[in-house]
């Protein structure tokens, strides 16, 4: 055994305990822990956005871009020497200063907008900036959502990239020709997967067919589609349980490890 | 015995919490050691990994969060170390506001880990940053992002995460768009992994390679069947299996045994508990029938 | 005016995002390009929203002295030293934001979320009944695929891959192909105008 005597490593260790009181019963130590931990981590989120957004992606090129439009070729010259720019942003290699300044300001005023939610008697205004990031982003999503989620699927439903390149129908007579002539357990699910995946994607999605009553046929689909709903669940039950059990896993490494140096 | 059942189905939460405590301490301090089996999507994430071209960077998004960081540090940190071990460049990039620390960090260690490695073996090999790897930092907006990176990287990323203009990295000079890349890594534990395939992976074709938390693994197998993600690599058990591969004995494989013994213990928990429901059930029901 | 010109943005920008998909003429690509730009920096001030709220919450519970105000003044000074340390001194490795980032933030969160083990081993004990023909399912399935992932004997993990795969995969797809078209149906609402639930009222 070899405690840490590395500082950090202990407020990170008595940080951990705090959070781990919470398992005896609520009390202020997890609380202060609760809150130092919200305030930290939107710290961290104004800082990050500070150097890794708002920096490269609108204070540099402005600045160069006005510069450009105000200095003369020489002085300006020196100023990227100086602040070390060893090239044009890449929005002044495809526009000229003027327009450049433009399209930085603008999405810049369009998400300024947005904070005008605050002020009640202006509010209004935010719409506008939330109509066109709305917009924009529902309007690029549902080409590639169609593609990946709708079109790809399907295709995945009817037919398979085999290990050799080739496509073969999901629903294979080969397999059920192999498991006929060589009848097992690994033959018997190599034959039934493909068929068994088809029947379930259909009973599923008749399951979440709300436009008529779950009756007759459809009604039949849809219970067999709970079923393999159920399974799904159950798969992602086991699978939560794994994940949150590594999370406490990783705490506890750390402190036996790192802190009390017990097990390597 | 129904008595002691009944009492068991009002025990303090407490006494479990413990029970799970002491098997999670217990099992890390013993000397076990536990088998590891390879499934399928790991084989695939680790020979796509294995066979990327030279020349061909891999991208790998750091797409995590700190509370998701045990889970996901392992799998990263054997990805990281498999391509730097096989000459395969790294361009990492971050799409979660959280992760840039995380992915600057691991950089670094796992760099600082087989450089002092290499000096140990006498090996004349350094890795270095702007030669095998380069880290471009967060970028708000997920798709808008995938989709810029897919045009030029440049009008995303002008420079690296440390001010640097791509131009100047050694490794970025002939790098423009996904089909300069080998693959597109993802590690997260949150939907992220789809967006790359939608707006990645889908219009270029580069294989999308996923690392996720446990709670998101089952979700994705209907796109590792149409190969919409070429390879998946599912929690703890699936960066111990990586590391397996690999024949490197880091966290995931030293977590693995508590894995187990906590899984075991929680299945007895669930037959424990349902065996007391039934028991005690049965005889409610008959003292009701009497009654009537 | 102010719910007509919104509309209009959004039908039009809309629109155009969708169809500059399928369009391979470079003006229409050099505008899609400088949407997505754009798009990149609204996201970024979209973000400033959660920290702007993050403060209004925390300010206004000090302020009017709630009872517990205390933590929140450990939140927002918390907020504030971090945000200065990092503003002042930089976010590279080496620096004392990173130190305060992997030592305390960074713990802090990932035992919260680790916290969750207990409780759900907590819950399976006293609620995970294979009370009817359904929950009998889930539970069969929840346990093979516990034991499957941990223990390694190969009909086990064979059983266990074919159980994700198979029925577990053709559930998850109906429900990728479900939620897929209820998305898509909620992005052509927002475009054409019929859904304005983010216009707020008046």
């Amino acid at each position: 055994m070899e405690l840490a005597t590395d500082i950090w490593v202990w407020v990170a260790a008595i940080l951990t305990l705090f959070v781990y009181s919470f398992l005896i019963k609520d009390n202020p130590l997890y609380k202060f822990a609760e809150h130092a931990m919200g305030g930290l981590g939107v710290g961290y989120w104004t800082a990050v956005l500070f150097y890794n957004v708002i920096i490269p992606d609108f204070w540099e090129p402005l600045t160069i871009a006005i510069r450009k439009l105000s200095m003369t070729p020489q002085n300006f010259d020196a100023f990227m020497a100086r602040e070390g720019f060893s090239q044009m942003p890449q929005i002044m290699q495809d526009f000229s200063p003027g327009v450049s300044i433009l399209l930085l300001l603008l999405p810049a005023i369009i998400g300024l907008l947005l904070f005008t939610r605050y002020i009640p008697k202006i509010a209004w205004i935010s719409r506008f900036s939330l109509a066109f990031y709305l917009g924009a982003a529902s309007g690029i999503a549902i080409p590639n959502t169609f593609q990946t989620r709708i079109l790809e699927q399907l295709r995945g439903t009817i037919v398979q990239d085999a290990p050799d390149g080739s496509v073969v129908p999901l629903f294979s007579f080969d397999a059920w020709r192999d498991f006929f002539a060589a009848p097992g357990i690994e033959t018997f699910f190599d034959a039934i997967s493909g068929p068994l995946l088809i029947l379930g994607v259909v009973c599923t999605l008749s399951y979440f067919f709300f436009s008529k009553e779950h009756k007759g046929i459809l009604g039949g689909m849809a219970r067999i589609g709970i079923w393999f709903l159920m399974i799904g669940f159950g798969a992602s039950f086991g699978y939560t349980v794994m994940g949150r059990v590594s999370l406490l896993i990783g705490r506890v490494q750390f402190l036996l490890t790192d802190w009390l140096g017990v097990a390597g | 015995m129904k008595k002691l059942l009944q009492k068991l189905l009002v025990l303090d939460r407490r006494w479990i919490f413990l029970v799970i405590g002491l098997v999670v301490i217990i099992a890390l301090v013993a000397p076990c050691t536990t088998s590891i089996g390879i499934t399928t999507p790991v084989q695939s994430f680790y020979d796509i990994i294995d066979n990327a071209e030279k020349d061909k960077p891999v991208l790998v998004s750091f797409d995590l969060g700190p509370s998701t960081l045990p889970e996901l540090e392992p799998m990263l940190r054997a990805v990281v170390r498999h391509a730097f071990l096989n000459d395969v460049q790294i361009i990492a990039t971050a799409m979660l506001i959280q992760a840039p620390g995380i992915a600057e960090r691991i950089l670094v260690e796992v760099t600082e880990e087989l450089n002092e490695e290499f000096e140990d073996q006498g090996i004349d090999r350094r890795i270095e940053m702007g030669k095998d790897w380069v880290f471009l930092g967060f970028r708000a907006g997920v798709a808008a992002v995938m989709l810029g990176i897919g045009e030029e990287i440049r009008n995303v990323y002008p420079t690296d995460y440390y001010g640097t203009y791509l131009d100047d990295v050694p490794m970025m000079q002939n790098i423009h768009n996904y089909y300069d890349m080998s693959a597109v890594v993802t590690v997260s534990g949150t939907q992220i992994p789809e967006s790359w395939v939608m707006y990645a992976g889908g219009p270029s074709g580069v294989p999308v390679l996923v690392g996720v938390t446990a709670v998101m693994a089952p979700n994705f197998y209907a796109y590792l069947q149409t190969g919409q993600m070429a390879g998946m690599l599912g929690g703890l058990k699936g960066a111990s299996e990586y590391e397996r591969l690999m024949d490197y004995d880091g966290m995931a494989t030293k977590g693995m045994i508590a894995q187990l013994w906590v899984h075991v213990t929680i299945v007895i928990f669930i037959l424990l508990g349902n065996v007391a429901y039934f028991v005690t059930r049965s005889g409610k029901k008959k003292r009701l029938s009497v009654q009537r | 005016m102010r719910r007509q010109i919104p509309l209009v943005i959004v039908f039009v920008v809309g629109l155009f995002g969708a169809l500059s998909y399928f369009i391979m003429e470079p003006v229409i690509q050099d505008l899609r390009e400088q949407m997505l730009t754009w798009l990149r920096i609204i996201a970024a001030f979209a973000l400033g929203l959660g920290i702007a709220s993050f403060l209004r919450n925390h300010g206004r519970r000090m302020t009017r002295q709630v009872p517990g105000w205390g933590f929140n003044v450990v939140a927002i000074l918390s907020f504030l030293s971090m945000t200065f340390i990092g503003l002042v001194w930089g976010i590279e490795e080496g620096t004392l934001f990173r130190e305060l980032f992997d030592n305390a933030q960074v713990p802090m969160e990932a035992t919260m979320f680790s916290l969750l083990a207990f409780f759900i081993a907590s819950a399976s004990f006293r609620a995970f009944r294979a009370r009817s023909k359904e929950a009998t399912l889930l539970l069969a399935a929840a346990v093979i695929v516990m034991l499957g992932r941990v223990l390694d004997f190969d009909w086990l993990s064979g059983i266990t891959e074919w159980i994700l795969e198979v029925p577990n995969g053709a559930a998850q797809r109906g429900i990728i192909i479900g939620v897929g078209l209820g998305m898509i149906a909620t992005a052509l609402r927002i475009i054409l105008g019929i859904e304005r639930s983010y216009l707020g009222g008046e």
